[in-house]
């Protein structure tokens, strides 16, 4: 008797289970896409605390498959809305105390602020912020993917949802960005932009870039994603260029959220006078 | 292209590896254990870092293809943690050249170029010890990077940190809300070096050198150097700040200009015309300013300097010290544009004037220069190419310096270029015309 109600029941569960699953994905079939300006904002509104501190290992590898090793030590911090970044370099010695800093100002109508410390000249020298598509420093990032990193410039781009896949296991919308007109298209450098975003922690995994005519330029990758500080954090970018075989990695280690990072890190003197 | 030494140049090569065996010594005990064995505290070796940059540079001139300098240069850093947010800094350089063109019967040269303590107390820097300290925007040109006198035994073709000559120096930085103020006390009275008579580079032109009459009787008198560490010592600061977008300074120095004024004296004898020129450093205040900002593509930048008390030379024989005293604006006017990818074009405009011009003094009253700067990045930043050329629009003269550089690694760098002269021979660029060049060399670095 006992064993016909555990047969009824099990049965019960089963049903159950099963019309679950079909109510759950006639919902899910029915309920639209968001729409790519609001993963953009969602990828945006992803806490990534007041301030960061890292280690930052860069591998530059070119299509021979030779090898370059910076170590690198950087720091961001919000003031307000505003976004500073500052990356010392440390070794090797051609590019040792060479430091980049840059002020990244929300008015979408304000330029933003770049300087680069070159010790052969021992000079801070001003950069054109428009100078954005151009690469950073021999990697395969641009200014702009230095500057943004995970976050994305809402106004530069019109964004859509064209469907949701996997990465590794991980659920994701694939959103496709395109530059709002050429003359933003020229200063990326990208005619396209195809991401794929984490539906559950609202980070990239993955990117294809196109350049203005078209043809798969780079694509990036950003891997080991773990929480750090209870922040959602890549531990590893990985990005090869299509065009010219070339390969850039950066690993992160020594990340450290919101623990007192100076005010004065971020200035023309820091970046000066070095770590 | 590789820097391979012949016999005549061992004893030279010698002395530098020598130099560097010693040097790497010292440095070697500076690195040694400061405790016991065994106690986990750090030793300096622990707290060291060594780094050395080793140049080998061949040039030739075009002219009869001979070599003008084939030279070797070694310089160790060593930059020693002593404290939190505290270091000392050593920089050694040992230089050999086996020809003999730019500094005749100075083969090597072993000098200790810097060495100091940069430390924080609170929130200012104290930067104490021989050391450079670079003011100003411009490329190539000087307006306010005069605060250390220039090595000009290869006119103005060194890197300027190459040429620069570090003073013992104390230097100060303090925040005051946004606004950095930068203190100097320079009590080190060193001043520029001149390439020798006879050196490729040995001034000629007459907006240099006065001419004198022919048949005249010259005497150079010893220069009368200043002498007094703390009377004479040089003083200045920087006020520095970021405002609405624009990097800003105002500079104030009180110096002794460094390069000497040629006071004359003529006298009439029997004998003949009899000149006597007496060399002698005169103070002056500078007084200036720099700015940048950023606009779209370009980069506006900028710098303005004003010397009260400049010495001219006058070929005006009645005149009774020879000079002329003057205040010399000097400014310059930078663009930057990078409207193309991983390329820089940059144009500066440079004019100096005399606010007290007389006739007859060696030279305009105002002159003016102009520069281009081509700059390109290929093969992610392995591969530059840059073309500098520079014109002097009053003289008629200029050069223009093409080069390509790339990264073999990043510890090997290879690069050759060209420096070529051209114009009136009266002129600063003209009168060195026959020393046009092609160079090439490899830096080492690790």
């Amino acid at each position: 008797m006992k064993h016909k109600e555990d047969i009824t029941m099990h049965k019960l569960k089963l049903l159950t289970t099963a019309l679950l699953l079909i109510t759950t994905q006639a919902v899910t079939a029915n309920t639209p896409l968001p729409t790519g300006e609001q993963i953009a904002k969602n990828i945006n509104a992803r806490n990534e605390g007041v301030s960061q501190s890292r280690n930052m290992q860069m591998i530059l590898t070119d299509k021979r498959g030779k090898e370059r090793i910076r170590e690198t030590i950087a720091y961001r911090k919000y003031f307000g809305d505003e976004k500073r970044t500052v990356i010392h370099y440390l070794t090797p010695r051609n590019v040792k105390k060479t430091a980049f800093l840059t002020y990244d100002y929300p008015e979408a109508d304000k330029d933003d602020d770049q300087w680069l410390y070159l010790p052969a000249m021992r000079k801070v020298r001003r950069i054109s912020a428009s100078d954005r598509g151009d690469y950073f420093l021999g990697t395969d990032f641009t200014y702009e993917d230095i500057k943004k990193e995970s976050k994305v410039t809402l106004e530069d781009y019109t964004r859509k949802t064209l469907n949701e896949e996997e990465i590794n296991g991980h659920p994701t919308y694939v959103i496709e960005a395109i530059p709002v007109n050429a003359e933003t298209a020229e200063e990326l450098g990208y005619g396209k932009v195809i991401q794929w975003v984490d539906k559950n922690i609202w980070m990239t995994r993955k990117s294809d870039f196109y350049d203005t005519r078209g043809k798969l330029l780079k694509t990036t990758l950003f891997k080991d994603i773990k929480q750090v500080d209870a922040i959602w954090t890549a531990h590893r970018l990985e990005v090869n260029n299509h065009k010219t075989g070339h390969k850039t990695v950066f690993n992160f280690s020594e990340i450290v959220y919101d623990k007192e990072v100076r005010d004065d890190f971020f200035t023309q003197r820091a970046i000066r006078r070095g770590l | 292209m590789i820097f391979l030494p012949n016999g005549q140049y061992v004893a030279a090569y010698s002395l530098v590896l020598t130099s560097l065996v010693l040097s790497s010594l010292v440095l070697s005990s500076l690195a040694s254990p400061v405790v016991n064995a065994g106690e986990a505290k750090e030793s300096l070796l622990d707290k060291s870092t060594l780094n050395t940059r080793i140049e080998s540079e061949w040039a030739v001139l075009t002219e009869d293809g001979s070599t003008q300098k084939l030279q070797l240069m070694i310089e160790p850093e060593l930059e020693t943690e002593v404290g939190e947010d505290s270091s000392i800094t050593t920089i050694v350089r040992l230089r050999t050249d086996a020809e003999d063109n730019l500094s005749p019967g100075d083969h090597s040269q072993a000098e200790l170029r810097e060495f100091y303590l940069d430390a924080t107390v609170s929130d200012s820097i104290v930067i104490l010890g021989k050391q450079q300290v670079v003011w100003g925007k411009s490329d190539g040109l000087k307006v306010l990077d005069i605060v250390n006198p220039q090595d000009f035994r290869e006119f103005i073709l060194d890197d300027f940190d190459q040429s620069r000559i570090p003073l013992w120096t104390v230097n100060t930085e303090i925040p005051i809300n946004d606004i950095i103020l930068q203190l100097l006390l320079i009590p080190d009275q060193t001043y520029n070096e001149f390439a020798t008579t006879g050196s490729s580079y040995a001034f000629t032109s007459p907006l240099v050198i006065p001419t004198t009459p022919p048949g005249a009787n010259v005497t150079i008198n010893s220069t009368i150097e200043p002498d007094e560490v703390l009377q004479d010592a040089d003083a200045g600061f920087r006020l520095s700040t970021f405002t609405h977008g624009w990097d800003l300074t105002f500079n104030y120095l009180y110096h002794y200009d460094d390069t000497p004024v040629l006071f004359r004296t003529i006298g009439i004898t029997t004998n003949g015309v009899n000149i006597n020129i007496n060399p002698k450093y005169k103070r002056t205040h500078l007084i200036g300013g720099t700015f940048s900002n950023t606009f779209g593509d370009l980069t506006l930048r900028g710098e303005v300097g004003y010397l009260t008390d400049k010495y001219i030379s006058t070929t005006k024989p009645t005149d009774t010290d020879g000079v002329v005293k003057t205040g010399e604006l000097k400014y310059v006017l930078g663009f930057d544009w990078y409207g193309f990818t991983d390329t820089l074009l940059s144009t500066q405009v440079f004019q100096t004037f005399l606010d007290n011009y007389k006739k007859g003094m060696i030279r305009e009253e105002l002159n003016t220069q102009i520069t281009f700067l081509f700059k390109q990045d290929y093969m992610n930043e392995t591969l530059h190419s840059e073309v500098l050329f520079l014109h002097d629009i009053d003289y008629e003269d200029g050069m223009v310096r093409p080069k390509l550089t790339f990264e073999y690694s990043d510890e090997i760098n290879i690069y050759a270029g060209a420096d070529v002269f051209y114009g009136n021979k009266d002129g600063l660029f003209g009168e060195f015309k026959d020393t046009d060049r092609f160079v090439s060399g490899v830096v080492i670095g690790f």
